[in-house]
């Protein structure tokens, strides 16, 4: 093993070692969790489906349309742009609070559940994604392309809530806990 | 006090204040705009003498936060169309110019001070933004319909 080779290893596990103190001490000064209830709330499926029918609303762009109106057109598609990216930023961050309050509950874990934690992992990453080709459509299209994103953005809410179920499970298991 | 007594409570409360004070007032816009402004600015805290005298300030301030919610709500579900003609007649009804009151809003925006406390960071969003909407369309009805020297002001 050449010395270039040593310190390289070196350096790596110093940065593992470095990361892992960051790791705890994040632990120790991260403030107390919301609980699911908090996590979920604007989420649920009742009020999602009417928050998402509100925000996709078609009849609204044709009353919008019939003021014949450039400006106030102009607003409403702007308004509503920034509403529907808004409700998918919203649900990305409450999937990762939940993902970081699952995190912590696993690590401790005296009974871990590989399968949820796979599944978890899925649902988890599988919301990024979609949440990020969905604004993506929306920066791209606009409040034409948003009213047929009302089914998707329900089925991610529900995915979320599923997600959060899951964990959910996996924390009422006896010792697996998270102090708050 | 058991939970689900003070809920009954809760919701005796919420019926007087139904029948008493909001079926006095006309319209939901106007029920909002006072249920937001028993609100105390500082603690968030509900207050309203008639009712605290009967029910205690607890019992009052759940039952105030709670319609003041479901009003809320029910705002939010409105079609933009109906929820235009709301806000319509929440500024005709005041008997103050209604230039004067649309000019107001629009630069003050009052309105920021209506969703409740627990409502969701969308839902108020989506609000704020129907009512800003409502707003335009209201100064644009009411510039085409009297050449009035001060709709001529920039409307945001």
């Amino acid at each position: 093993m050449t010395l270039a080779t040593l310190i390289f290893v070196l350096l790596g596990i110093i940065l593992i070692v470095m990361m892992m103190v960051a790791g705890r001490t994040d632990d120790g000064d991260s403030p107390a969790i919301p609980g699911d209830d908090t996590l979920l709330s604007p989420f649920s499926r009742e009020a999602t489906a009417s928050l998402l029918t509100r925000i996709f609303s078609a009849s609204d762009l044709q009353y919008l349309q019939r003021q014949n109106n450039p400006h106030i057109l102009r607003l409403f598609r702007r308004e509503r742009k920034r509403v529907a990216l808004l409700f998918l930023a919203e649900l990305s961050s409450r999937t990762r609070q939940i993902k970081t309050l699952h995190a912590r509950v696993a690590r401790e874990a005296i009974n871990p559940n590989p399968g949820a934690e796979v599944q978890i992992a899925l649902g988890y990453f599988s919301i990024l994604f979609f949440t990020g080709i969905l604004s993506f459509f929306i920066q791209i299209f606009g409040i034409s392309a948003i009213r047929f994103l009302t089914v998707p953005a329900l089925a991610l809410a529900g995915r979320l809530s599923r997600v959060a179920q899951i964990s959910q499970s996996v924390r009422d298991l006896s010792g697996n806990s998270v102090s708050r | 006090m058991h939970a689900s007594i003070e809920n009954e409570f809760v919701e005796t409360a919420c019926r007087n204040l139904q029948g008493h004070t909001l079926s006095r007032i006309s319209g939901l816009f106007a029920q909002l705009i006072y249920l937001a402004s028993t609100r105390d600015y500082l603690s968030g805290v509900y207050h309203h003498d008639g009712l605290e005298y009967e029910y205690g300030p607890e019992i009052t301030g759940e039952a105030l936060k709670r319609c003041h919610t479901d009003l809320f709500s029910r705002l939010l579900a409105l079609p933009l169309s109906e929820l235009v003609e709301e806000l319509d007649a929440y500024l005709k009804s005041s008997g103050t110019d209604f230039a004067h009151s649309l000019l107001l809003w629009d630069k003050l925006q009052i309105y920021r001070v209506t969703p409740p406390l627990d409502c969701s960071r969308v839902a108020a969003e989506l609000f704020l933004s129907n009512v800003k909407i409502a707003l335009a369309i209201l100064y644009s009805r009411a510039r085409n319909q009297r050449p009035d020297p001060r709709f001529a002001l920039q409307f945001r």
